[in-house]
């Protein structure tokens, strides 16, 4: 089995990730910050290690700040209604996933907000169209930063530039971009950073996070228990506790915390660079097919690339390849805006996106077999 | 016997000045409180010898937590 299918999900994970959970379910997994025995207070402090070492990874300096959620989907839309104030102005890119898209359409639909959609493409173009469309109550920029079905590449230190000077919040959408992408968040005007653990970070489904650059603490989303204040009938006002209702994911989160420590290991630099030689490959090999025809940007960062049959919908060909059991992506992939910008046609596109364990072999495999698809 | 208490709000702020206290080679043992102690209910607290009050708020005072040591 060939596995093209790391924007979905990251597979296979490092071997110390497995290991990590099963010590996790086994040695240390009370329900953390509940109790006063070893299992509670041991799953605690492993949770506060991964904070730590997610700060770290990310440049950032404030470990409390960062609030576990269960996916990046979850992240967003706590980020974004934790900020959003009656009448507020939003601007989205031309890339945004359906995580942003369809909170932000549910704002607007229900009156609360109005939002417009700025483009993509090279600085200068992206910060023309922001403030083409920059109203005086735009309180909210979003960016995603690495597209999930190309790679095409939001520049989020301009637009952090341009949000910072303009006090406007920057919301990153870095579903794409975590593990791959040097933050420096200390010295961005970024106000919060969503991701998700299962992709480019190399942990497990079930785990997402806001980086809270901003420390704002707004309204919450869900309500319940966390283990402190218990006669309080609010939630905690303050980070990370009041978006924190319920028992955290701890095998997850301990898994990303090793995840983390793998990636630092190998350095974001080396799996970058890896990622986008394999991705090079891939584009010319599928160049030189007959009827296959790339679409969006294959130079820019990042290891996901899209591309269509002149012959077949690209159903059909995820399908030979599931059928060759290679594992690809068909579809829209949740990103309808995006594949508006890129130009697919109905049936989208199928797209690879290739992970630190993929080899120059594999690809040289899957592109014999697309070779084959007439 | 008399026994000192840094009490908190949450969990997090309590292994963040248990990992504090402890690289000040000062003890700690981190604990549930009893949650009459404090005004909201259910809190953690890092039990440190009574010897070690003024140094752990000189540790303490310059960081954004929000505690009291109490005397229990």
């Amino acid at each position: 089995m060939i596995y093209f299918d790391n924007a979905a999900t990251s597979f296979p994970k490092p071997n110390t990730v497995y290991s990590e959970i099963r010590r996790c379910l086994s040695k240390y997994c009370g329900n953390p910050g509940r109790s006063d025995h070893k299992l509670s207070l041991d799953a605690a402090r492993k949770i506060y290690s991964c904070r730590e070492n997610i700060s770290s990874l990310y440049n950032f300096s404030n470990p409390d700040a960062i609030t576990f959620t269960y996916n990046a989907t979850y992240a967003l839309n706590l980020a974004i209604k934790a900020r959003v104030k009656k009448g507020d102005h939003i601007l989205i890119s031309d890339i945004e996933h359906n995580a942003v898209l369809r909170p932000i359409h549910k704002l607007a639909a229900d009156g609360f907000i109005t939002f417009d959609i700025y483009k993509s493409g090279s600085d200068k173009e992206v910060i023309s169209s922001i403030n083409r469309l920059k109203k005086v109550n735009t309180s909210m920029i979003i960016a995603n930063h690495y597209s999930n079905i190309t790679s095409i590449v939001l520049p989020i230190d301009a637009i952090a530039d341009y949000a910072h000077t303009h006090e406007i919040k920057l919301i990153c959408d870095a579903s794409q971009s975590s593990g791959v992408y040097p933050y420096q968040l200390d010295k961005s005007g970024i106000s919060a950073l969503c991701a998700p653990a299962h992709k480019g970070l190399y942990g497990i489904q079930g785990v997402g996070f806001i980086i809270n650059c901003d420390g704002v603490v707004g309204d919450t989303v869900i309500e319940g228990g966390g283990g402190n204040n218990s006669s309080d009938r609010t939630m905690p006002a303050f980070l990370p506790d009041i978006y924190e209702a319920g028992t955290a994911n701890t095998p997850g989160i301990a898994a990303l915390d090793t995840a983390v420590d793998f990636i630092k290991k190998i350095t974001v630099d080396e799996i970058s660079y890896r990622e986008n030689l394999l991705k090079k490959r891939f584009a010319e090999g599928l160049a030189s097919i007959k009827n296959i025809y790339i679409l969006g940007n294959p130079d820019g960062n990042g290891g996901t690339i899209s591309f269509c049959h002149k012959n077949h919908t690209p159903a059909d060909m995820g399908h030979y390849l599931s059928q060759n059991n290679i594992c690809v992506r068909s579809g829209y992939h949740c990103s309808p805006l995006a594949h508006k910008t890129i130009g697919s046609g109905e049936g989208g596109t199928v797209r690879a996106s290739f992970g630190y364990f993929n080899t120059d072999k594999e690809i040289d495999r899957v592109l014999s077999i697309l070779d084959n698809f007439t | 016997m008399k026994r000192c208490v840094v009490a908190v709000s949450s969990v997090t702020d309590a292994i963040r000045i248990e990992r504090l206290l402890d690289n000040n080679s000062i003890k700690t043992e981190l604990q549930k409180l009893d949650p009459s102690l404090t005004e909201k209910g259910c809190t953690y607290g890092i039990e440190i010898p009574c010897s070690r009050t003024t140094t752990t708020n000189k540790v303490l005072q310059h960081t954004d937590i929000n505690y009291k040591i109490l005397v229990i």
